[in-house]
Formats: C-alpha cells, sequence, structure tokens
C-alpha cells in the first residue's frame, strides 16, 4: 500500500495538521528514511491516522478520554537525530522497586536504545533495536514485522514517528531464567514527543517474563506500539508499567495454540495514560489472565482499553481490573469481548472493581460483548465503592490509626490484581510501587 | 476499672441503650447475659466506638479515662479490646501482617519502637501453638475462608498478642460446637489476671462453665435488670428469659 501525504488534502483538523507538520519538518531524518520501504510505511500510518483523526468523545473507543481536550499539544519529536546522550538515573525514573529486580534490561531513553545501560544481550535472545535494524541493510525487512493495527491511532502514530524500539526473538523452547525488562523512559527537560514501536515473538513452548516500563517524566507525551506473538504451547506474563506525564500505548498480542499469556497494566496517577491492549486467540485452547491496576490521585486520568478476540475454540479470557480514584481523577476501563463464529467452548469472564476515595472521583467501565458463537460462558461485571466501613472499624478497634487502616484496605484492593503474579520478586516489586503510592 | 453511668445510645435514630449502668473492677470476669434485642452487641459497639452508635446521654469510663472521646484505635491503646461477634474476613491481607500492624500501632502509642520481624514471629509462633492455629493459617488472609472456630480463635490471638487491660468478648460461642468453644475459652482463661478485666457478653450459659464469672448480669431493653454471682446464670439457663419480659429467642 503506498499513500502519499498529498492524498491527505486539506480536510484535516488543526489537531492532526499538526502531527502532519511534525512528520514533515523530520522525514528526512527518521531512522531508515533513505529506504523507499521504510518511508512508505511510515507515511501509510501517518495517513490512517489523518483518516481516523485525533480521537474525542464522540468516537466511542474514546468516549471518556477526549484527546482534544486531554492532549491538544504536539511536541517536537526527541531521538530523531542522534543527540547528545542524556543522563539518566534509572532508579530514579521507574523506582526503586522494578529497578532493583533482577532483569535483563533493554533501555530506551528519549526514543534512542542505549547500550551503555542494557544487559539485555546476555538474555540468549535475538535482540536489535529498532533503529539499527531500519537504518541496516535489511531495512525494508521491518514493516512486515509492524503490521498495522484497525482503527489504532496510538499504534498509527508510534509507526510514524517511531525513532527506536525492541525486535526481539525468545527462541522455540527456551525458559529464560530472569525477565527482560524493556525501559522506556522520556527524560526531563523541554517537552517533546516520544515515539517508539517493539515486535516481539516468543517461540513455541518458550517461556518468558516481559516487563514495559514507560515513564514521561515532566511535559513529555509518549507513543508506544508492542506487537507480541506467543507461540503454541509458550507461555508469557507481561507487565506494563505506566508512569508520569502522557503516555499512549498499545499492546497487539495474538496467541498461539495452548499459550498461556498473563499482561498485567498497571498505572500510578499521570495527566493521561491510555493503555490499550488487543489480544487475539489464534489457536484453540489458549489461556490468557489480564490484570489491571490503577491508582489515581490528583487530576489523573487513566484508560485500559481492552480488546479480547475470541477466533478459535476453548480458549479461556478472564479480566480484572482494580482502580482506585481519589482526588478529581477519573478511571476508565473498556473491555470488548468478541467471541467469533466457531469460537466455541470460549470461557470469558471479566471484572472491574473501583474503589472511589472522594467525591470527585469518577470511574467509568463499559463492557462489551459481541458474541457470535452459541456455545460459550461468558459474563462480566462491575463494581465501585468507598471503603468497607466495618472492615476499617475492624482494624481500627485492633489499634491500628485510621489512615494505616486505609492503606491497608487500599493495598488489600489493589493487590488483588497482583496476587496472581508467578514471579514473586516482580509481585513485591509491584507491590512496593502501590506502597509508595499509598505512602504519598 | 470499667464504669458505665446512666448510658442512652441511638442506632439508627432508635434507642437501644437506655441508662445502663455498669461497674467492672480490675481483675474480674462479669458476663452479661440477655435475650436477643436486648442490646448486648450495641453495647460492646459503643465501649469499643464503631460509628453509627450514637450516644446521647451517660459516660464510659475505664481506668478513670474517658472512652467516648477517643477514636477506636485510642481505645485500643487505652487497653480496649473487643473479640467481634463475626470477626471480619479481610480479603487481601495476610494474618501476619495484620498482627504486626497491629502489635506495632500499640507499640508506637506506647513511645517503642516497632518489634523486629524475629522477635514478632517468635511471639506469634508461641501464642498461635497454644490455641491450635497454624502458621500456614496466619499467612492467609485474615478470616477469609475460616471455619467458625478457627476466627473466635484468631480472636483470641489477638487478645493474647496484644495484652489488653479490659476484654470485651461479644458472643464469643455463637456457632461454636462444644470442641471449639472448648479450646477458645481455654484461650481466655489463660489471659485472666488481676491486671485485666473482662466482659462476657453471652446469650446461653454454657460458655460460663468454661469461663467462670465473678458476677451476671442480666440485661434487658437496654438495662441491666438483675445482678448476682455466677449461680444466677444456671438460673436463667432453667427459666429463660421470660421473667425479664422478653421472649425467649428460638
Amino acid at each position: 500500500m503506498t499513500v502519499h501525504l498529498t492524498t491527505i488534502g486539506p480536510a484535516v483538523s488543526p489537531a492532526e495538521q499538526r502531527y502532519l507538520d511534525l512528520y514533515a519538518g523530520c522525514a528526512g531524518r527518521l531512522p531508515g528514511a533513505r529506504h523507499e520501504t521504510v518511508r512508505h510505511w511510515r507515511e501509510a500510518a501517518l495517513a490512517s491516522f489523518a483518516a481516523l483523526g485525533l480521537p474525542h468523545r464522540r468516537v466511542e473507543e474514546w468516549k471518556y478520554t477526549d484527546l482534544r481536550t486531554l492532549m491538544p499539544e504536539v511536541h517536537p519529536l526527541a531521538g530523531a537525530l542522534p543527540a547528545l546522550a542524556a543522563d539518566v538515573s534509572i532508579v530514579k525514573a521507574i523506582g526503586e522497586a522494578l529497578a532493583e529486580l533482577d532483569a535483563y534490561w533493554a533501555v530506551f531513553v528519549d526514543g534512542m536504545f542505549r547500550a551503555d545501560l542494557s544487559t539485555v544481550h546476555e538474555a540468549g535472545v535475538a535482540f536489535q533495536p529498532l533503529r539499527a535494524s531500519l537504518e541496516g541493510e535489511e531495512a525494508a525487512n521491518v514493516p512486515g514485522q509492524f503490521p498495522p493495527l484497525d482503527r489504532d491511532v496510538v499504534a498509527a502514530l508510534a509507526t510514524a514517528f517511531a525513532t527506536d524500539g525492541a525486535i526481539l526473538n525468545v527462541p522455540a523452547g527456551l525458559k529464560l531464567d530472569k525477565p527482560i525488562h524493556l525501559i522506556f523512559i522520556a527524560s526531563e527537560g523541554a517537552p517533546k514527543l516520544v515515539a517508539t514501536q517493539s515486535a516481539i515473538v516468543i517461540g513455541e513452548g518458550a517461556e518468558a517474563s516481559l516487563i514495559e516500563t514507560h515513564v514521561a517524566a515532566g511535559e513529555a507525551q509518549a507513543f508506544s506500539a508492542t506487537r507480541l506473538t506467543v507461540g503454541a504451547g509458550a507461555a508469557v506474563s507481561h507487565v506494563r508499567v505506566n508512569e508520569g506525564a502522557k503516555q499512549l500505548s498499545t499492546a497487539s498480542v495474538v496467541l498461539g495454540e495452548r499459550a498461556q499469556y498473563d499482561p498485567v497494566q498497571m498505572t500510578t496517577d499521570g495527566a493521561l495514560t491510555r493503555a490499550q491492549t488487543r489480544i487475539r486467540f489464534d489457536g484453540s485452547q489458549a489461556r490468557c489472565h489480564y490484570a489491571g491496576a490503577m491508582m489515581l490521585r490528583g487530576h489523573a486520568h487513566a484508560d485500559f482499553t481492552l480488546v479480547v478476540e475470541h477466533a478459535a475454540e476453548s480458549c479461556e479470557s478472564r479480566e480484572l481490573v482494580k482502580a482506585v480514584v481519589d482526588g478529581r481523577s477519573r478511571g476508565v476501563f473498556q473491555g470488548k469481548v468478541i467471541v467469533e463464529r466457531g469460537a466455541q467452548k470460549t470461557d470469558g469472564k471479566q471484572m472491574a472493581n473501583a474503589l472511589l476515595l472522594s467525591d470527585e472521583a469518577e470511574f467509568d467501565s463499559k463492557p462489551e460483548l459481541e458474541i457470535f458463537a452459541d456455545d460459550v460462558a461468558c459474563g462480566h461485571g462491575a463494581t465501585a465503592g468507598q471503603l468497607d466501613e466495618d472492615l476499617m472499624f475492624y482494624l481500627r478497634a485492633r489499634g491500628i490509626p485510621e489512615p494505616e487502616a486505609r492503606a491497608l484496605l487500599i493495598a488489600a484492593f489493589v493487590g488483588e490484581a497482583l496476587d496472581k503474579i508467578g514471579d514473586e520478586a516482580l509481585r513485591t516489586a509491584l507491590q512496593e510501587k502501590v506502597d509508595a503510592w499509598l505512602a504519598h | 476499672m470499667l464504669e458505665i453511668k446512666n448510658l442512652h445510645a441511638d442506632v439508627d435514630g432508635k434507642e437501644i441503650l437506655k441508662g445502663f449502668n455498669l461497674t467492672v473492677p480490675k481483675g474480674e470476669v462479669h458476663a452479661i447475659m440477655g435475650p436477643n434485642g436486648s442490646g448486648k452487641s450495641t453495647l460492646s459497639y459503643v465501649i469499643a466506638g464503631k460509628e453509627g452508635y450514637e450516644v446521647t446521654e451517660g459516660s464510659v469510663t475505664w481506668n478513670g479515662k474517658n472512652l467516648l472521646e477517643m477514636e477506636p484505635d485510642e481505645r485500643a491503646h487505652a487497653g480496649v479490646f473487643l473479640a467481634f461477634q463475626y470477626p471480619m474476613e479481610i480479603p487481601g491481607v495476610a494474618s501476619l501482617t495484620f498482627l504486626r500492624a497491629a502489635l506495632n500501632a500499640h507499640r508506637k502509642a506506647r513511645g517503642e519502637g516497632e518489634i523486629s520481624i524475629p522477635d514478632f514471629m517468635r511471639k506469634v509462633r508461641a501464642e498461635a501453638d497454644k490455641l491450635s492455629i497454624s502458621m500456614d493459617m496466619l499467612k492467609r488472609p485474615v478470616n477469609t475462608g475460616f471455619s467458625g472456630g478457627e476466627k473466635k480463635r484468631n480472636e483470641v490471638l489477638q487478645m493474647a498478642l496484644l495484652q489488653p487491660s479490659l476484654c470485651i468478648l461479644d458472643e464469643m460461642d455463637s456457632g461454636l460446637d462444644i470442641d471449639a468453644i472448648r479450646i477458645a475459652a481455654e484461650g481466655v482463661n489463660g489471659l485472666r489476671s488481676p491486671d485485666r478485666s473482662v466482659l462476657v457478653i453471652t446469650h446461653y450459659q454454657r460458655l460460663l462453665n468454661y469461663i467462670v464469672p465473678d458476677k451476671v448480669h442480666v440485661m434487658a431493653r437496654g438495662q441491666i435488670l438483675r445482678s448476682g454471682g455466677k449461680e444466677l446464670a444456671l438460673e436463667l439457663e432453667e427459666s429463660g428469659y421470660a421473667a425479664y419480659g422478653a421472649a425467649e429467642a428460638a
């Protein structure tokens, strides 16, 4: 497909035009710009963005997250040119709990892979930074690893502007001894736009723990997209943590037969977090247990949007979202489960629980079921409420003062979303994140 | 010494306690017996400071301190411990976490530092053993999935760790079989001391076979109607509460 910018025409609004202008201004400096295939790939993505437009509340998938009001700005792109490497402290950026977790690191700062901070080459997997791939002789093979995602503005912008990311292959049968931790940092300093995208393939029967930590300091805006393919019989845990300014991310996951996929999405505060997950069951008897935890205070806005597509028989999907919303924050969970014709014996259940800690806190839950098969068991539920007064009294009657009693109960509430994480060190690290949030 | 004078309290605008008077001297065990709806549980919640139980008149003092002016956690620090009729299940909070938080809150209130983890574990293990509570059980969330007997033993364990000076046992025997009552009661008896007062609230006499009181009070319609020695409990077992103007609940 070849779509040139000239075909977009003048119909775009000023909001979209800013992205087109940004692209026009940096196209020649983007990695892989000298390859025609790469240019066409980016421009096709930009054209699909322009056709969809910057999402606003009248677009159903963005009903509660209106980017025209939440993110009208477009900052200069970081990482288009090899710049002076920013001096960052990983511990400071992602917090002690996650930084101390023993893992193979692939670190990206301001849209550039940082070999000096990374250890991923020790993991025994095939790893290459996207930038290097796009600038190498095999650049023409890259776009095929990033197929366009239907109606996905986030993925489209990530493709159009991506300056780096991880291309990762875990060979069939390999059981990784430590998690692979992809760390994406938008550093402090001038406002910037950061775009990254990654393609990860987990071979048949492999076992891997992936962590993606996205941190955006100051006024940064970050777009990221991850395509993940989980081979037959493979088992993958995939933790995504978003912290800081404005972050829009997509994970698009395809599961093979008997694959086991356990994603955990976690967000604390942040002016704008939109974390999209698309999961497609391509082979039978696969299983996915999604857990989401958001903790918001002040003026935070977090939106977990999930689309689960059952395209094969006898698969099981579970979604559990825990939202703690304080101050004037807003939490959103949209969970759509599609059961295609022929995806018989599908077992899908979804639950969203919100704890509203102030009168002005808001939580919007939108479950959607589209079922085209007749022999399925699907259900969903949602609750929103305050802290249980009887439990508070029980704790206080044991001498635990009110603030600590609240913290204990909130940690327990969120903890349910983290309980299923099998890796104890990882679970503890995420619980420490929760504790750190509570200690504020 | 616990002194309750002319206590009136409302729940949802309805007066439940109607001029309740009681004195429990230090070191004594008193039982309050009464039919359902007599206000026994309300009394225990008022002493412990539960929200929604509004005192409209009267006073409650413990060792001269006005309990009614204190928050529930401050009352606990002052030595008050309510063993709940229905101990709460707290999903997601491990029993050990809960016990340590409670113990440290008491230490902090006394101006002491936090207990070290080895010391804490030693202490818990010693007390849990006496009550046949396994450490595995304590790694699970508080009371979650516990049987009635296990929940009550867990209350006694908390009491043993926190060493309160005033224990209020609200219907400790409800829902328990004889063996479970005996284990829980032995735990309570182990805590009897000249420095500790105990208030046993119960509908039935049988618990008092195990925890023998110094005094028995009969409560009905929000007041104490009669007080006597431990033999009063046996008399009630024979005659029921009908004489006190309340129908015996099935």
